[in-house]
């Protein structure tokens, strides 16, 4: 299979200062624009308990409102405030995206490299990435999860394990090429041992492809888990999270548009700023990839 | 040429042994006892016992890993928990309105995102390829099933004009049956539009700049045939691989949106399965859905030497 990589020259790293960050900020408005948006995200869902009231109280006698002063965005088929609950939501899209982004990269950063530099081990383990990449993100997900039950934490697994093959391939292509260069020679040579070598001089040079594939795979992942909680399989319907909401609406959308409008924008928007996060990186560390797309 | 053939074939046949063995453990490495899992929450003793038997469970892994490839090989792939029927009976009474959304969704997003990737190409940073950068930035974000609920509020609850959801058979006609498959067609194809379009200007772009373009134009060449005899020809390459990973890549999305417009497609059959805890129908589709992306893309590795007599191995 042939991919038109977006191959990411790597060069020493971007040395990171504050002031260096704000001048990287200024030259790449797509960075701040997603990386702005994220955080305002982060922060509005962290702060939820102090301002967007509860998201699990019922009133029976408040079936269905439309938007008002009171209830922003209305409320539910439960008589539940809809505003409250998109903010709530915002917390466990954040929450499992962010942590099945984190655990494919961690686990594709050690397999890449270890394949990168051990040919037993590359012909094995790629092998199995070549297989559970040809398995459909969501048909993996739904049957890791049907045999095993529903939970955060599982949901969080089997977000991960899908996205990990393109992590470690990435990888695994950046350590093939840095292993040849001079200074790693010249290490080895010096006498470093090679964990320290794969530590001091591999890690860091796979850093910034790292970066931009995580923000692919965090995006991913977001959607990934909304969709397997709107199909009935992800995050447990007592904890509200977008996926759910949209789920148990869905009847009511001729009614009160809100009650599945609101945690759709709120994902777009979400999934959307984790994507132009990640663009704006791909053009800061690679500025050739930029004039040519 | 023939040995590129026999390599590339054999190494999809390790990919899909590969898939076999990772869903084969699943089953019998997941947490309780796999023939309790296929028997359901309401079956008896027997039943478990006589699972357990027929599947060889108190084999060794590899005899039973054995016995279970012989049996799909076989084309048994196993008995649904909740109705008792073959799985591969009822995968096949769902494939007709999956093939309908599939075939229509790459028509669609093939003859639409190719257009809109030349057209964007031709005049970088024109109206067309400024309207693509936000297109393609929606089409990656909006989740497939929040495109199809506002796509049903505005042109079936709002308006009218199409039909909210469901599905009509094509043998009961044309019209009704391509009515029903609008919304949910587009709502599928708008993020492979994007991809496909995205690749296809950047492939474009490559092309446009080498000096065979240059002499093209001074020779006279007319736009429409330098995009379309010159650059489309020499750009094929990258096109026709992600057309090949859209389509394998179709079957997440058509169960989501055939959950949203309640088409009765294997996608449908998947979420019943969720539900009801069927796991032999779920365990069923990921293998069928894995052996289509490894054909596929089998398929696309060896037409490039078609399309492009430049490749030769």
């Amino acid at each position: 299979m042939r991919l038109p990589s977006a191959t990411l020259e790597t060069g020493p790293p971007v040395p990171l200062g504050l002031c260096g960050l704000a001048r990287l900020v200024r030259r790449r408005p797509l960075v701040l624009i997603g990386g702005g948006l994220l955080t305002l995200l982060v922060v509005l869902a962290l702060a939820a308990p102090l301002y967007a009231g509860d998201p699990v109280n019922m009133d029976p006698f408040k079936r269905l409102h439309p938007p008002s002063a009171a209830m922003w965005f209305g409320s539910d088929n439960l008589g539940r405030d809809v505003f409250a609950r998109t903010i709530f939501g915002a917390r466990i899209s954040l929450l499992v995206g962010l942590l099945s982004a984190a655990c494919a990269a961690v686990a594709g950063l050690v397999i890449g490299i270890l394949a990168g530099y051990s040919r037993s081990f590359d012909n094995i383990v790629m092998r199995v990435m070549d297989g559970l990449m040809s398995i459909p993100t969501i048909l993996l997900a739904i049957a890791l999860i049907s045999l095993t039950g529903p939970g955060i934490g599982i949901l969080i697994v089997a977000i991960a394990i899908p996205e990990t093959p393109a992590v470690a391939r990435l990888v695994r292509s950046v350590v093939l090429s840095v292993r040849e260069r001079p200074y790693v020679e010249a290490a080895l040579c010096g006498g470093a041992r090679l964990p320290k070598v794969l530590w001091r001089h591999i890690v860091p040079s796979t850093i910034p492809a790292l970066m931009v594939q995580s923000a692919t795979v965090c995006a991913s992942a977001i959607m990934t888990e909304a969709a397997l909680s709107f199909l009935g399989v992800g995050v447990p319907p007592e904890i509200p999270s977008w996926g759910n909401m949209i789920s148990s609406s869905r009847l009511f959308l001729s009614i009160a548009p809100m009650t599945v409008f609101a945690p759709g924008i709120c994902l777009a928007v979400t999934v959307l700023a984790v994507n132009l996060l990640g663009d704006g990186l791909r053009d800061m560390f690679d500025p050739r990839a930029k004039r040519r797309r | 040429m023939a040995a590129y053939i026999l390599r590339r074939m054999l190494s999809a046949i390790a990919v899909m042994a590969m898939v076999g063995i990772f869903v084969f453990l699943l089953l019998r490495l997941a947490p309780g006892d796999p023939a309790d899992i296929l028997a359901g929450d309401t079956a008896t003793e027997e039943m478990v016992a006589g699972i357990r038997a027929s599947l060889g469970l108190n084999d060794p892994l590899p005899v039973q890993f054995v016995y279970w490839v012989r049996h799909m090989l076989g084309g048994d792939f196993g008995i649904s928990i909740f109705s008792g029927r073959p799985v591969l009976e009822l995968i096949s009474q769902r494939l007709e309105p999956t093939l309908s959304l599939s075939i229509l969704t790459m028509i669609l997003a093939v003859t639409v995102g190719v257009s809109f990737g030349i057209l964007a190409a031709w005049r970088t940073g024109g109206l067309i390829d400024r309207l693509l950068v936000v297109f393609s930035a929606l089409g990656y974000s909006v989740p497939v099933f929040v495109i199809g609920f506002f796509l049903i509020y505005f042109f079936a609850i709002r308006t009218h004009w199409l039909p909210v959801q469901g599905y009509k058979p094509f043998e009961s006609g044309l019209g009704p049956w391509f009515v029903h498959l609008i919304l949910p067609t587009v709502t599928l194809s708008l993020a492979y539009i994007a991809f496909i379009a995205r690749v296809t200007r950047a492939s474009m772009l490559e092309v446009l700049s080498e000096d065979y373009m240059r002499t093209a134009a001074a020779k006279g060449a007319s736009s429409y045939a330098m995009l379309f005899h010159h650059a489309l020809k020499n750009a094929g390459v990258p096109i026709l691989t992600v057309i090949g990973i859209s389509f394998a890549y179709l079957i997440g999305g058509v169960v989501l949106t055939e959950t949203v417009f309640n088409i009765p497609g294997i996608g449908r059959l998947v979420v019943d399965a969720i539900n009801n805890r069927d796991y032999p129908i779920i365990q069923s589709v990921l293998i069928l859905a894995s052996g289509m992306y490894v054909l596929i893309n089998l398929t696309v590795d060896l037409a490039y030497t078609l399309i492009d007599p430049r490749i030769r191995y």
